[in-house]
């Protein structure tokens, strides 16, 4: 048996590394995905007042860091025990919206297109986001053009592109001008027009990749997130919902503030990511994927017309749950073009000029916990205070870590399916990192790691000796 | 000239605030200057508008308090790229996104401190005035070659191949 280790995984936020062990017939045998960053956000927070927690949490990811912002302003809020204004949540909902635009475009257009359009063996040197610019010069401008809105918007609500501070416990701090509204609804129909030629575009790649959506964490497994109260497409709120392989309806309208009845985490020897499973069935058997894969499976519609056209489409692909997390890829576009048309909804009605967005208390609990779906699935902030709004506890399930559990069977399948020990090749470990970033993992969020996420994967003989190491830098 | 400045850096690791600091002083002066924490795509989409773009950042290699400039072109980087650009790929990205990329200068203050929560140096505040005012030039369009301070530097900028 031999071990290949890439080193550091390359195109994902944050630093892993990848071990494969191989057996004597030089295929593998074994994978195992490790996060070695460390950064203890739960720690840092100890101490300080409750409503600080929003701003200091939204540091902990420069990706999405609107959707800490959000989870931990609905603990704020739950800690209040106020009725946040109807204004406050819809603009919340738009902020919310547009940093889902910026991420799923950074994570297709910036991330995994180079993969998916230059191909998976192409020269790795040439294989980024600049030489896809030189051999798709359009698409790149879409990516970057729906990268530069989604922040721009977030930039006009909230004061700043990365690290607002703009959502706070009771609501927002400002009201929406009608200036901004106009900017958010004029700049929609381009964004839509983006998205759909990417959409065509990458459904005409499919037949390219067909190997890679056989084998990219192709598994059945469960799948989580929360779903609005009408069945539809939910980032902000609604409950949680869980759907098995066959695409039934396990359990429903759970109340995600009780995630502790239903989730339990267990902690890997070697990684500082935490692996959650469905606590009912065990470690074992409690796999479950969520984001944009499993929010498509989840819901009984999008809810906006041309999300609800595309999605249609892809449910045409396969009966039931779809499986195969190589689709991560395309939910996350369809994803988009809901996000923009709810986000025109929104600020297209009047409401959202509310003046009246903040609602005043001080802490009438000792406990809350926000909710919210994050760009790669359910966010979980739970804090706990002591009689002078102090923090004595914190707990964030983050989504990267809920899926902890399907990247390692997803390594695992990959590995197996591509690389051959006897006659290695780059774009074979190259396979091995694209379904890693088929899940948009970050880091930075799971583990609380500093800066870009680089790949490192080393091939390890049969007695654990080191054979082959593919390292790049970040 | 059309022209712009950003100022990279974080503001919270001493010296490696003189990017961002720098952007923000010229730009409550009315100039074209912004500061951000790293070079990204997006900004590909404003050097296009542009003939000539001025990064303003802190020199690790540089002697503390020192003013460089140097010119740089579009060149892409041997390393794997992915959301974070240097000033040379994203002038790169900007000549395969729009068929031209504008002028690319570096001006560097060199560093003492980069430590996080440190403030600035003091051999960068003893220099702040004097890199501003270099900015402030620059951004009007002065010539940089036949600077001093861009001599041996100027021949870089070959086109990506």
């Amino acid at each position: 048996m031999r071990r290949i280790v890439i080193d550091p995984v390359t195109r994902i936020e944050g630093h892993a590394r990848i071990t494969l062990q191989l057996g004597e017939d030089g295929r593998v045998a074994s994978a195992r995905f490790h996060v070695e960053q460390f950064r203890a956000f739960e720690r840092i927070a100890v101490g300080r007042p409750f409503h600080e927690m929003p701003a200091l949490m939204a540091r902990t990811c420069g990706i999405c860091p609107v959707s800490h912002l959000v989870a931990a302003a609905k603990a704020g809020d739950a800690i209040l025990a106020v009725e946040v204004p109807e204004a406050a949540v819809r603009l919340r909902r738009i902020l919310h919206l547009a940093q889902i635009v910026q991420s799923h475009a950074l994570s297709f257009f910036y991330l995994a297109a180079p993969d998916l359009l230059l191909g998976m063996d192409a020269d790795p040197a040439r294989r980024h986001v600049l030489a896809l610019a030189e051999a798709e010069p359009e698409l790149v401008r879409r990516g970057i053009g729906l990268r530069a809105f989604g922040q721009e918007v977030i930039a006009r609500l909230a004061g700043r592109r990365i690290h607002p501070s703009w959502v706070v416990p009771g609501g927002v701090s400002s009201p929406m001008s009608a200036e901004t509204r106009d900017f958010v609804r004029s700049g929609i129909p381009a964004a839509l027009a983006s998205v759909e030629a990417t959409l065509d575009a990458f459904k005409r790649s499919l037949s390219r990749h067909t190997e890679e959506i056989q084998a990219f964490a192709n598994f059945p497994s469960l799948f989580v997130g929360l779903v609005a109260e009408d069945g539809g497409l939910e980032h902000y709120d609604g409950r949680l919902r869980v759907v098995d392989a066959a695409g039934r309806i396990a359990h429903d309208g759970l109340d995600p503030t009780r995630y502790a009845e239903f989730l339990a985490e267990r902690e890997e020897p070697d990684s500082y990511l935490k692996s959650p499973y469905w606590k009912a069935l065990g470690p074992e058997r409690g796999l479950y994927r969520v984001g944009p894969l499993a929010r498509l499976n989840l819901v009984d519609r999008c809810g906006t017309p041309r999300a609800d056209r595309e999605l249609a489409e892809y449910r045409a692909l396969q009966r039931g749950a779809q499986l195969s997390s190589f689709y991560y890829h395309y939910a996350r576009l369809v994803e988009m073009l809901f996000c923009l048309e709810r986000m025109d909804e929104l600020a297209a009605d009047p409401r959202s000029l509310d003046t009246r967005v903040l609602a005043h208390a001080g802490p009438n609990r000792l406990e809350g916990i926000g909710v919210a779906e994050a760009p790669r699935g359910t966010l979980i902030h739970h804090f706990r205070i002591d009689a002078n709004g102090l923090v004595t506890g914190v707990n964030l399930v983050i989504a990267t870590g809920h899926n902890s559990l399907a990247l390692h069977e997803g390594v695992l399948q990959t590995a197996k399916r591509f690389v051959d020990g006897e006659r290695l090749q780059e774009g074979m470990l190259n396979r091995v990192e694209a379904v890693v970033r088929a899940f948009d993992p970050c880091l930075s969020c799971a583990t609380h790691a500093v800066g870009e996420m680089p790949l490192d994967v080393t091939l390890l003989s049969p007695t654990g000796e080191p054979l082959h190491r593919l390292r790049r830098p970040a | 000239m059309r022209t712009l400045a950003l100022g990279i850096g974080s503001s919270l690791r001493g010296d490696d605030a003189v990017g961002p600091l720098a952007a923000e002083a010229l730009a409550a002066e009315g100039l074209p200057a912004r500061a951000v924490t790293q070079l990204l795509p997006e900004h590909a989409l404003e050097l296009a508008e542009v003939e000539r773009v001025l990064f303003l950042d802190a020199s690790r290699e540089a002697p503390p308090g020192a003013v460089t400039l140097q010119r740089v072109g579009p060149v892409e980087p041997r390393p794997r790229v992915s959301h974070r650009l240097d000033p040379r790929s994203l002038l790169a990205l900007c000549v395969a996104l729009h068929g031209r990329a504008p002028e690319g200068l570096v001006l560097a203050l060199g560093a003492a401190q980069l430590e996080p929560g440190a403030g600035l140096s003091g051999p960068v505040a003893t220099a702040w005035e004097a890199y501003l005012a270099r900015a402030r030039a620059l951004l009007a369009g002065a010539p940089a070659d036949g600077d001093p301070a861009a001599e041996g530097t100027a021949a870089e900028g070959a086109r990506p191949g």
